[in-house]
This record gives structure tokens, sequence and C-alpha cells, in this order.
């Protein structure tokens, strides 16, 4: 439980968006509390990592949490209850209760460090473009600040995840860099099978809203330790950040290929790295303190607590209740658990959004063998993409993705290669010498592509609370609906097309298959298409212009209360076709400042009031 | 004379690579003899001397590239053929390849003893030269590795003084691996190009293999480290089966907390694994000639990376990597002769690559007529 | 329980890994202790004694067997993946198999690692013994193009 009576600053959650507030806000001498919802020792020691490494190991089922045993008084969801639904019976397998009628397909991790323990670690920017959906294309809607606005904190969220890629690579779409600017580190290799594509793609081109665009692999920036580049900083380097509490290990990527569910050397960032980076003196970490309730002053509108309750033990569902009480409030407990915060303490939902525009990227999935060996299953997930397709006059009619290129064979839509020898041992009766070349054969030409495809903020999309669904310690669980529109789906029926063309034009073989007992399936003018989460959840508690519409100001402010940030992707209006965090970074850089600047308003203020004193 | 000066300086940097890269394989058996799962601390011990072995000979590597020299490590008569001898003035003992055993323990003890802890009492006047020759016997003058990097120092020093120090550190700052290509720990490769950059790497080799005055700490920070014994003393924790506390002064035993060790949780390896003392065509040697020649493409890769290539230490390390897991194959398998005792890596260095072999074959008189110490292969 | 020779002659044919890569995994010992312990050392040595007179050559015949057809299964994937596999309820009709000891799961973290699958495509185990930097970027070994 918490030490002092009051913080500065007390902060909700302790996953990537909470640890760069706290520290931002504990080398600036503010006083901060973490409240963080899971277990974990603050201390960060490496033996509590290597437990999540076993933990991984000795898992039957390797799916993204599976190194993060599920706590009862922390729930999290799992790809492993996800179903189709059959509306109104709702799908109450797991943690969220799911009404749909579509299956929203991904988790997250409620352990100190959060979702970035298991994240894959792709960086992209978002386009300029995205950022005006609406007046370029007459969907979603814009946001309240530009590329530009942002390319400042872009910058400063490439240096604390710790991005590896080559300006070069990344001028596309509009996509542009400050002056000499360099990432950290120099692109991380592309695969064996990035080039290979590289060179058979070269010369193809393909339709879309009938104009043409090249299929172009590019490097994926992304947040894992590659080499330093020198030029970084007007020549100041980069030092890569190795494994909290084990600094010499993963100084460099070495290909464990498990990014997800877990980096076992930590080359790959996780929000250990930022939180063992904020100042000490000024920061107070605590966990299994689940926050419940946000407390607020009816009269002021100022945040005056957030009670949590505090659990000894995961084995037990006993805990106490406290508040934890400071100046100003930071919630960054995750987007859905922000918005299921707010809800359940009935705070900055003037605009009635909270909760609403849930978005993910819905990812379709395609798989082909290729007629000659590239190498599956070395290295990162992924180290190359399409990015051609990201933007263009489509986005009209219907959604855009991005081509995520994967390093590890089937893994994903079918768990290759435990399949490819249940498949050959048991279907094929093979055995010995011919099992082993066979499963080598086989395994060699797997590829498989996923298109992350673009959703746009729906109103009804959205997660609430309902008394009747309750966890261990009285919290709600989050009930979700959702549905995939028809613009999305336009950019599945899109992205099935490229695909076709794809495998059509490496002579690959497509084994590609959907069927309605997936969880997640749309049909999309008589064509089935089945859909994976993404674990981007986005849009639950919108930054926008108006108050009445969204839930932050530009500043990521609640419009209703002075004192109350929200960070997480939740502030973000929109979903795009890039992986969220690096944006949500970014943004949470900004929300510091704004933050700060807020404190120095008031002890001007303050400065002013006692001078006035004086006189 | 410059020229007997520097070769001079050539030379007891050169033995200082050797000294560095010997003990790396007996570290590294030890280690991996250990079952997995088992003996983590102690594991983790000899991992951490092994990374700062492996800077050590990066920093001797990087000395002798800044001073003109061209560090050699793919020659078979100047790498260790184990069991080795390791010679001082006033003792000597055998280096073998051992299983993790108290033997072992023992041995990297003697390897790491720091001065004040060798009984015969007080130093020998320094000497002047060093003993020449002694290929895969490595012979040192001074009684201590640290000894011996300490006159390295003064001799940097003289013959800076006596010729100028633009004229001593006259290498191609291209040959110097830096931080860029050595990242796995152990500290920084440090860039040298000055008599003050050469006396902070030697000086580091020294601290972290020996604590200087009554700390036993290797006073390193880098990384920030946590509390770190330097590696007599690190050892000394395995011997004792506990950690030093930081209170714990020279001449005190680990007060720390207690360290499990289980010698019973290791590959029961033969000592010493010779490829010749397999079944001559079995499985098993055949596995064993993988590893030599696995390891003695490494030992060409990083020679590569000390003479003008340093990007191929990247190379290197992923070669480690295969060495490792061919290690651990040889020392899982029984020997099929009944003993019971298990294979493990002869570190058998097999040859220079076969460009270099090619070159030997074109012109075997070129080959003998070079100087045994300058490198055969170079980088092409 | 250290593996005894029929064993390691068995699984060398099941797997088409040689004695030397089967010991190379340091866990022969484990996997024999495990089927030892999930279907008792009298089905073991029964399984054993049933492909012993036809070695290699009989295979096929005991692969085709309703209840050694099933056991030899699972020691060919125990051996690739590390885990055991639910056995199908028809042969453990027949069997003493406990259903506590027939859940799937790794028999160990040490296990997973050394799953001969990872060794057969050319591979590594997800999350452990990486090929260190960069090696994703070069042809897979042994298909040089
Ligand atoms: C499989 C997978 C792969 C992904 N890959 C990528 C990728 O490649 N690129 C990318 O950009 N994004 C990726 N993401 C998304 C990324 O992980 C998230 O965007 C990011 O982690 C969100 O950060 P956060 O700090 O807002 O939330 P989290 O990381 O989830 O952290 C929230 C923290 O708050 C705590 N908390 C929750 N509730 C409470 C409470 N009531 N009280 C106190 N504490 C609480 C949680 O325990 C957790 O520690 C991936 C997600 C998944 C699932
Ligand atoms: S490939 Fe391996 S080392 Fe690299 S980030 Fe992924 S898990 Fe970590």
């Amino acid at each position: 439980m918490h030490k002092l009576e009051h913080y500065d600053v007390v902060i909700v959650g302790g996953g990537i968006a909470g640890a760069i507030m706290a520290k931002q806000l504990s080398h600036q001498q503010q006083r901060v509390l973490v409240l963080e919802a899971g277990a974990g020792d603050p201390t960060l020691p490496y033996d509590s990592y290597l437990a999540y490494l076993d933990e991984y190991y000795r898992a039957n089922i390797k799916v993204p949490n599976a190194p993060y045993p599920d706590n009862p008084n922390a729930p999290q969801p799992s790809v492993l209850d996800t179903a189709p639904i059959a509306p109104p019976v709702p799908n109450t397998a797991g943690y969220f209760v799911q009404r749909g009628p579509n299956s929203y397909g991904s988790d997250y991790t409620r352990a100190l460090g959060g979702t970035t323990l298991h994240w894959l670690g792709t960086t992209l920017r978002m386009l300029p473009e995205d950022f005006e959906l609406h007046s370029r294309y007459g969907r979603g809607v814009d946001w309240p600040i530009s590329y530009d606005d942002l390319l400042p904190y872009y910058e400063m969220a490439e240096r604390e995840i710790g991005v590896s890629a080559d300006v070069e690579d990344q001028q596309f779409l509009g996509l542009h860099f400050s002056p000499g600017y360099v990432f950290p580190m120099h692109k991380i290799p592309q695969s064996y099978l990035d080039m290979w594509l590289t060179e058979k793609l070269a010369d193809l081109q393909v339709e879309r809203d009938g104009q043409a665009y090249p299929v172009r692999v590019v490097s994926t920036p992304q947040g894992r330790n590659g080499m330093p580049n020198p030029a970084y900083n007007n020549g100041e380097g980069y030092v890569p950040v190795g494994a909290v509490g084990r600094p010499d290990l993963g100084q460099r990527c070495q290909g464990n290929s498990s990014c997800v569910p877990i980096c076992p050397v930590q080359a790959k960032y996780n929000a250990w790295k930022t939180l063992a980076a904020a100042n000490p003196a000024y920061v107070e970490v605590q966990t299994q303190c689940v926050a419940s309730r946000v407390l607020v002053d009816g009269s002021s509108g100022y945040i005056t607590g957030i009670e949590y309750k505090h659990y000894d033990s995961q084995n037990s569902g006993a805990y106490t209740t406290h508040v934890a009480r400071g100046t100003r409030y930071v919630l960054a407990a995750h987007a859905i658990e922000n918005a299921k915060l707010l809800l359940a303490s009935n705070v900055a939902n003037r605009s009635g959004q909270v909760g609403r525009n849930l978005m993910d990227h819905p990812v379709l999935l395609t798989w082909a063998l290729l007629p000659e060996a590239t190498g599956p299953f070395r290295g990162p997930g992924s180290t190359s993409g399409i990015p051609s397709l990201r933007g263009g006059e489509f986005r009209a009619n219907g959604a855009a993705w991005r081509v995520e290129i994967d390093n590890w064979g089937w893994n994903w839509p079918t768990g290759a290669p435990y399949s490819s020898v249940d498949q050959l041992v048991d279907g094929e009766g093979r055995y010995g010498a011919d099992l082993r070349q066979r499963l080598n054969a086989i395994i060699q030409g797997q590829v498989r592509l996923g298109f992350l495809v673009e959703q746009l903020p729906d109103p009804f999309n959205r997660v609430t609370i309902d008394p009747d669904y309750m966890d261990r310690l009285g919290n709600y669980r989050p009930v979700i609906d959702y549905t995939i529109t028809d613009y999305t789906s336009a950019g599945f029926a899109a992205a099935k097309q490229v695909s076709d063309a794809i495998y059509d034009h490496l002579w690959a073989t497509d084994y590609t298959s959907y069927s309605p007992a997936d969880a997640g399936h749309v049909t999309y003018r008589g064509q089935g298409y089945s859909y994976r989460g993404a674990g981007h959840y986005v849009g639950t508690h919108r930054m926008g212009t108006d108050p009445d519409t969204s839930v932050v100001d530009p500043r990521q402010r609640s419009w209703d209360h002075p004192n109350l940030y929200l960070v997480g992707c939740g502030n973000m209006p929109t979903i795009a076709t890039s992986n969220p965090t690096l944006t949500m970074a970014a943004l949470t850089f900004w929300a510091a400042r704004n933050l700060l600047e807020d404190i120095a308003a008031d002890k001007v203020l303050a400065g002013a009031e006692l001078s006035a004193l004086a006189e | 004379m410059l020229d007997q000066a520097l070769k001079h300086l050539h030379d007891e940097l050169q033995k200082a690579i050797e000294l560095e890269f010997s003990t790396i394989p007996p570290y590294l058996t030890a280690m991996y003899s250990i079952k997995p799962g088992t003996n983590q601390a102690a594991y983790d011990v000899i991992r951490s001397v092994v990374m700062e072995e492996m800077l050590h000979l990066t920093l001797a590597a990087n000395v002798l590239n800044a001073i003109g020299g061209r560090p050699a490590l793919n020659v078979a008569e100047l790498l260790p053929e184990y069991p080795i001898k390791l010679k001082f003035t006033d003792r000597q003992f055998p280096i073998g390849l051992l299983k993790f055993s108290p033997e072992a323990v023992d041995t990297f003890l003697k390897i790491e003893m720091p001065a004040r802890l060798i009984p015969s009492g007080r130093l020998a006047g320094r000497p002047d030269r060093m003993l020449l020759g002694g290929f895969r016997d490595v012979d040192l003058t001074g009684r201590t590795i640290g000894e011996f990097y300490a006159d390295l120092i003064l001799a940097l020093e003289d013959a800076c003084a006596q010729y100028g120090e633009e004229q001593v550190f006259c290498g191609d700052a291209t040959r110097q691996v830096d931080t860029r290509y050595y990242y796995n720990g152990g500290g920084e490769a440090l860039f040298i190009n000055s008599l003050k950059t050469a006396k902070q790497a030697l000086g580091l080799i020294v601290d972290q293999g020996e604590a200087g005055g009554d700390s036993l700490s290797d006073g390193d920070t880098t990384f920030g480290q946590a509390y770190e014994v330097a590696h007599y003393y690190r050892f000394n924790e395995i011997r004792q089966r506990r950690y030093y506390a930081p209170t714990d002064k020279f001449g005190d035993q680990p007060s720390g907390p207690e360290m499990l060790v289980d010698y019973e949780q290791v590959y029961d390896m033969r000592p010493n694994p010779r490829q010749q003392d397999l079944p001559a065509g079995s499985e098993l040697a055949g596995l064993m000639s993988e590893f030599n020649e696995l390891y003695s493409g490494f030992m060409n890769v990083l020679h590569e990376a000390f003479n003008g290539r340093p990007d191929a230490l990247l190379q290197a390390v992923t070669l480690m990597f295969s060495l490792k897991y061919k290690a651990i194959e040889l020392l899982k398998n029984p020997i099929p002769d009944g003993s019971g005792q298990h294979a493990g890596p002869g570190f058998e260095f097999v040859g220079a690559p076969v460009a270099a072999r090619m070159l030997m074959a074109d012109g075997p008189a070129t080959a003998e007529a070079a100087p045994a110490r300058e490198p055969v292969y170079d980088s092409v | 329980m250290p593996a005894p020779t029929a064993f390691m002659a068995f699984s060398s044919a099941l797997t088409g890994f040689s004695l030397v890569e089967l010991f190379g995994t340091g866990v022969a010992d484990t996997y024999y202790d495990a089927l030892v312990h999930i279907l008792s050392q009298a089905t073991v040595d029964e399984l054993l004694a049933a492909y012993e007179p036809g070695g290699e050559a009989g295979l096929p015949r005991l692969l085709a067997h309703p209840l050694y057809g099933p056991l030899a299964r699972n020691v060919i994937k125990l051996w690739y993946t590390g885990s055991w596999e639910q056995l199908p309820p028809a042969v453990v009709l027949r069997l003493p198999v406990a259903p506590v000891d027939n859940v799937p799961r790794v028999i160990s973290a040490e296990t997973y690692l050394e799953g001969l699958m990872w060794k057969a495509i050319g591979a590594h185990p997800m999350g452990g013994k990486p090929l260190g930097y960069g090696v994703w970027a070069e042809a897979p070994a042994g298909h040089t193009h």
C-alpha cells in the first residue's frame, strides 16, 4: 500500500503509458505514485522475468499471455476464450463479456509492465494523411493535431522505445522526418524471406479502386535492439538498453523468435525498461493495487482521489480498500480498463463518448507454401512489411491496411510446426528419416502474410459495464459490443485479392482457409473472411476539439476535470494502419509535457497570489 | 630503436591476447558442463568472467592494433592445446578442460590469483624482458596476470617517453573494434589511439581480474552492474558456496548470502576431450570434428575481426552460439565405451580457412618463410 | 532411470535422428521415465518387445497396430515436440493409464527446448537457443540458392 498521504501525481497503471508518465514526471522532481493492478516486484528483479520465461517454456499452448499467469484479482482476456457469438447470448467464457455480434479477438496483460511484455515491437509512425481521414476521405474523424505537431514527440518515443530503422526506407506516402534525423539504431536486418520477396515482387502491381499500386517490401521500424547509429542525436550516438537487472543481456536481438509472447533477453523493448529509468527518489510503485473508482469533488470537478483494492495474494479474493491522493491524476490502465474505470466512477463522460469507438486491427491472415526454402522460424516475428497500400484515394470506400510479412511460418494460423508434425505423423503415417525430411521441406516453404485492416470509430463498438458481471474483487468485467462494418470488410476483400495476386506471382500454393467456426468470421459479398485480433485497443476515450464529442482535449487532459489526464491508445480518434503504441507513446510524452506545464502554471499562479498577499 | 621497441611491445601484446584467450575454453567447458536448470549462480559467475575475458581479449587486440601490430588468432602454433601450462617466474600449473568441479574451480582460482595472495612474499625485481617462445605454453615473466600487464604499461610508457606518443600509436584507426561491434557485455570496448586510452584499457583488464587496495570490487559500474567482485573472488564465492558482502574486506572469507552449488548436477565429462580419443569414424567423433571445425572457423572470423574487419565480430558472436550448442551436445553424449564418462568440446584448431590453406598449398615457401607470428590468413 | 539401449534404438528408428543426436538432447532419460510413468513399465517393455524382432523394417507393421501404433506415434511426438499428446480413448481403454497422466502437456522446460522438430526444420526452438544477431537474413542451412 502507498506510503505518502499526498503525491504530486497519482498514476493508475504500470504499462508503457504509465511508465513514460512516471519517468518524465519523476525526473522533474514530482512525487509520483504508480498503482498497478497486477503482480510484479516493483524492484523488477531479473529472476522474476526468468520465471515468466519458464512459464512460457512449460505452457502447453503458447498464446501471447502464456507466460503471464492469469490472476483472478486482476483478470485479463485470453485469445483462447474467443469464440463465435450468437446474439443475444454473450460469450462469457473468459474475462470479457462479448455481446458481439462479432468477436473482439485481442488480449492484453495485467501485470507490472503491461502488454508490452508480450507485444511484437512494431513501431511505425502514422501517415500524415491518417490525421486527416475525415477531411481527405470523408471517413471517421480528423485528429485535433497534425503529424507535424507530433513529430518531436515521435522522436522522443523512438528514443524511449529504442527504435531500429533507417530513415531512407521510411520516406513513403508523405512520411517525413526532421532534417538530418536518424533512428537510434540502424534497421534490424531484414529476413531472408523479406529479401526473397523484395526481389520476386519488385515488378508486381496491384489495383485498388481502379488505381495501380506497387507491392513494395519495406523494412519495418522495430522496438528491438540493433546496431546503434553513431549519427544519432547529432553524433552523440545511442547506447542500447539491455535486460532490466541484467544490462549485459539483450544488447542486440539474438533471434530468439519469441518476441510474442516473451523476449528471453529483453532485446525487445518492454515497459520495465522505462520504469527502471524513472527517478527512484520520486517514484513509488505499488503492485496488486486495483484502482476501482475515481473520486471527484462534485462542485469543483477536481479529482480528489483514487480508490483502490489491495490484495495480498492472487490465491485469495481478500482485499483491503484504500484511497491514494494527489494534486493530479493520470489514468494509464489500458484503453479498456481506463474506460471501465471512468464509467464505474461516472467521471469524464460529459460527451457520453467514454467506452465508445473501440477499434482494433482485425488481422486477415493468409498462408501458402512457396516453391523455395526461405528459412522461417528464425528471427523477430516480422522484419518487413508492404506499406504501399496504407494510404490512397480508395480510403473513401474501404479500409486501408498494412501487410506484415511474418518470419514464423504458419505458426499463428495453424500452430506450426506442431500442427505440421501432427499432420505428418498422425495424418500421413510418416516416421524416421522420411518424416524428418518431409517436415523440413514443408516448413521451409511456409509463408504467412497478415493484413492489419483499419476500422473506423463507431459509437456502437464499445465497452460498457454491467453490475451482473463482476470479477472476484468486485470490479466490473468489460462488456464488449463489436461489429465489423462493411467498410472494414471491403478492406478484407481487397486484402484477399492482393494476397491472391501475390501468391500467384510467387508460384505459391495458397493454403488459406476461413471457416464460420472461427471465432472472428464475417461474410461480405458472398465471401467468408476470418480475422484475428491484433491487440490494438484504440479509441475508448478519444481526444478532440469539442467537449461534446470527445473525452480529452488536444493536450490529453479531461475536458471535465482539470487535474485529470488520460493516456493510452484510448485517446486516439482513429486507428489508421500503424500499430498504435509508438503514436500513443508520443502522445504520452506530449501529455507529460502538458501536465508539467500545468504544474508550472499553478506555481506561477501560487507565486502571484503570494506576492499579492505580501503587498 | 623505435622498431625494436615496437616489436617488443607487439610480442608482449600478442602474448596478452594468447593469455586472455587461453582461459576462455576452460571456463566455457566448465560452464557448459552444468546441467540445464541447475547451478544457475555458478553458471552466471563463470559467464560473467568469460564475458570479461572476451572484453580483455578485445582490448588487448585494440591496443596491439593501435600501435601498429597485427593480432594473430588463427595460427595453430599460437593456440592452446589443452592441457596447457601457465608459467610464471615462480610457479607454473596446468590448465585443462575440466567439467565443473572443485578441481576446475581451484584451477580458475590459480589463474586469477592476485599478487598479494601469493604466499612466496615479495615481488621479485621487474624483469626487463619477457621470456621468448613458448608456443602453446604461455610464459609470463611477472608473477600474476596483473603484474604482467603492469610491465606492459611500463614498457608502453617507456616507448612513448623515448620515441614520442605519436610514433608509438601509429596504428590504423579502422582496425579498432569498438562498442558498435563489441556489445556482449563485460564492459565497454574502448577505442584506443593514445597512451592514455591504452592505459585505461590495460588498467581495466587488471581491475576486472584483480581488485586493488583493500576492496574486493572490480570497480566496474558500466551498465549499472550490481556489486561485483573481481574474478578471483568470484571464483572463491563458488568454492566457499557463499557470496561476498559489500562489507567484506581483503583477507575475509565471503559472508554474504549462500550460493547453491551442486557438483553432481554436471555432465561427467572426461578431462581434456580430444578428437583422437574418440573411436575413429564413430558418430561421436563426427560430432567432435564438427565442433572443431566450427571452433576453427570461429577463430578465423575472430582473427579477421581484429585485422581490419571489425564487423566480422558480429559473425563471431553468431558462431559462438553454434559452438555452445555443439559443445553441449557433446557433453550430453556418453562415450560409448562403457566408462559412463561423457564427451566434451575439444577446442582443437584444425586449420586456417580454405583460402589460407590454398595460399599455403600454392606457395609453401612463402608460408614457411613467414614468421610464425605473422598471421597466415588475412581478410580477403 | 537411464534409457535402455532398446528404447534408444526404437526412438532412433522412429524419429530419423541418430543416437548421438538423441543423446545430444540430454533428455532421453526424461522421456523414458515419462513413458514408464504414464504407461507403466509393463506397457513400455511390451512396446519395445514388439519392436525388437522386426527392428526398423518392422516399423510399418508396428505403426499399423491398433495399440502399438498410437503409442509409437506418441513416442515420435514426444521426441519431436517435447510434449505428451493425449492418447485417443480407444487406446486408453486398453491400457492402465491414469486420466491425470494422459493430459496434454510439456514434459519440462528442457524438453520443450530440446524438441527435435526445431532441428528438423533447420531452426531453433522459439524462445531458446537463438542463432544470433542477423542470422535470419542468411539463406537457410542446406538450402543455398
Ligand atoms: C499480442 C500483441 C502484440 C502487440 N504488438 C504490438 C506491436 O507490435 N506494435 C504496437 O504498436 N503495439 C502492439 N501491441 C499493442 C500494445 O501492447 C499496447 O498498445 C500497449 O501495451 C498499450 O500500453 P498501455 O500502457 O496503454 O497499456 P498496457 O500495456 O496494457 O498497461 C496497462 C497497465 O495498467 C494496469 N492496470 C489495468 N487495470 C488497472 C487498474 N484498474 N488499476 C491499476 N492498474 C491497472 C495493467 O495491469 C497494466 O500493467 C500488441 C498487443 C498485443 C496483445
Ligand atoms: S527475435 Fe528474439 S531476441 Fe529478438 S526481440 Fe524477438 S525474442 Fe527478442
